[in-house]
């Protein structure tokens, strides 16, 4: 199967993480400055990353992080991971959808402005609003993101080290990758979601740190461009 | 022992890497040079110069990249500097080379410039200029290291063993990765570059630097 990729994207990251530490065989492709292009507007209308493409798929592809990290879960059999007990599995997709659907907008907004991202159509970043609104439509943002982290630190980890109990589910991956993005903008990141990124990264080694290291090498350059 | 360094710093890779590889228990303190850290207190009281790496080993801080690869791999009586008088002279004079020559044109004529607006020259005649210099100076440097440090026999800068002049200048060349330097023009560089590659902590500690080489990697740089 191949993973067509944007590297410096956590999106995309979750992925790359979670076909490394699932021991999975795969190829990737960089698809930067690509996804517009007919041949891959083709496959992915929607041009988005990561994408799976394989031909045991109905369209021969898919997108959306989480969705290909439960389809390769299923696929394989990777109970570690993705919990097969229905109310276990409820947990981590409630989690992940309360990633997908409210942190992960959260961070974008937070953060696009410092990666230089574009950001989505009606956000106030995206608009022709005056710099001073766009900033503090930002600053907005950054200070929404301490509440639904305290729900994952406080209703999802409750005392345990990971959302999948003893170790990381996808789920975690998929919040670990989020809260990288976070270092664009030196966000403090309270002391328990500190030590959760290096038990995640000491727990998953180099499947973890290897993609990590695009993300972070991303960000570094970006901040290096500073005058 | 702490290690104050920075993931992307080109000379904190170096030691990062010694230690690595030689297990060394060492506690690294990442500096963040993007909020100006190591500017400011309490940094600066403990490093004056502003710079990573730095090393504190009990109440003992050591700066210089190239010091500090001398001192660990002596205070761990490691082979890969050697005592005998002539082949240890042969390692500084490596390592002293690669700082005096190789570096200041390879980094601040060439790569620098065109990496961090902060290095840029102030205006694009003196920018051009800069990398023209960088360039040939940095051909210069590579042939030398090709053909008389390495040549056609050598697996390592010193002969057949790997010292800390080659941990010390697999990071520094590797740089260029950064700008897209094609080094087939100098094979031997190449199997040397090659060689280092295989020790077993080189893309653990270069994670970020090779995520750096990757977001840029699109960009038109001048190389040689």
């Amino acid at each position: 199967m191949k993973l067509h990729v944007l590297k410096p994207s956590v999106n995309n990251m979750a992925v790359r993480v979670f076909v490394r530490a699932a021991n999975l065989e795969f190829t990737e492709d960089d698809v930067y400055g690509k996804t517009r292009t007919p041949e891959f507007l083709a496959k992915n209308p929607a041009h988005m990353t990561p994408m799976l493409e394989t031909k045991e798929l109905p369209k021969g592809g898919m997108w959306e992080s989480c969705a290909i990290m439960q389809y390769l879960s299923n696929k394989h059999d990777i109970a570690k991971f993705y919990p097969k007990a229905p109310e276990q599995r409820a947990v981590i997709d409630s989690a992940m959808f309360y990633i997908i659907g409210t942190l992960y907008p959260l961070v974008a907004r937070a953060t696009y402005p410092a990666l230089g991202f574009p950001q989505y159509p009606g956000e106030v970043g995206a608009s022709d609003a005056d710099a001073t609104a766009k900033a503090a439509a930002q600053k907005a943002a950054i200070a929404a993101i301490a509440e639904p982290l305290e729900v994952f630190h406080k209703f999802y980890m409750d005392g345990k080290p990971f959302i999948g109990g003893a170790t990381p589910s996808i789920a975690d991956i998929r919040l670990a990758a989020t809260l990288e993005f976070l270092a664009a903008i030196d966000y403090s990141l309270p002391s328990w979601a500190k030590n959760y990124m290096a038990a995640m990264e000491n727990s998953l080694g180099k499947a973890y740190s290897e993609p990590a290291g695009d993300v972070r090498g991303y960000i570094a350059y970006v901040k290096s461009q500073k005058k | 022992m702490k290690l104050y360094m920075h993931p992307v710093s080109m000379t904190s890779r170096p030691v990062r890497l010694f230690i690595a590889e030689n297990k060394i228990p060492v506690e690294e303190v990442t500096v963040d040079l993007f909020t100006g850290e190591h500017m400011k207190p309490p940094y600066s009281e403990l490093n004056p110069s502003c710079l990573v790496p730095m090393i504190e080993d009990g109440g003992f801080r050591l700066t210089e990249s190239s010091a500090i690869l001398k001192y660990l791999a002596d205070k761990i009586g490691s082979p890969a500097y050697p005592k005998d008088l002539k082949q240890r002279a042969k390692v500084n004079e490596v390592m002293d080379w690669i700082n005096t020559n190789f570096y200041r044109d390879w980094a601040y004529n060439l790569c620098y410039p065109q990496l961090f607006p902060n290095q840029k020259r102030r205006s694009d005649e003196a920018q051009a200029a800069a990398i023209e210099l960088g360039q040939e100076n940095s051909k210069r440097w590579l042939k030398v290291l090709n053909d008389y440090f390495i040549g056609s026999t050598n697996q390592y800068l010193c002969g057949n063993e790997m010292t800390i002049a080659d941990y010390f200048a697999a990071c520094l060349v590797t740089l260029g990765e950064v700008i897209g330097v094609d080094f087939s023009a100098y094979p031997n560089v190449q199997r040397w570059l090659n060689n280092m590659k295989k020790l077993p902590s080189w893309n653990k500690v270069n994670e970020v630097f090779y995520g750096l080489v990757e977001s840029v990697k699109q960009q038109p740089f001048v190389a040689i």
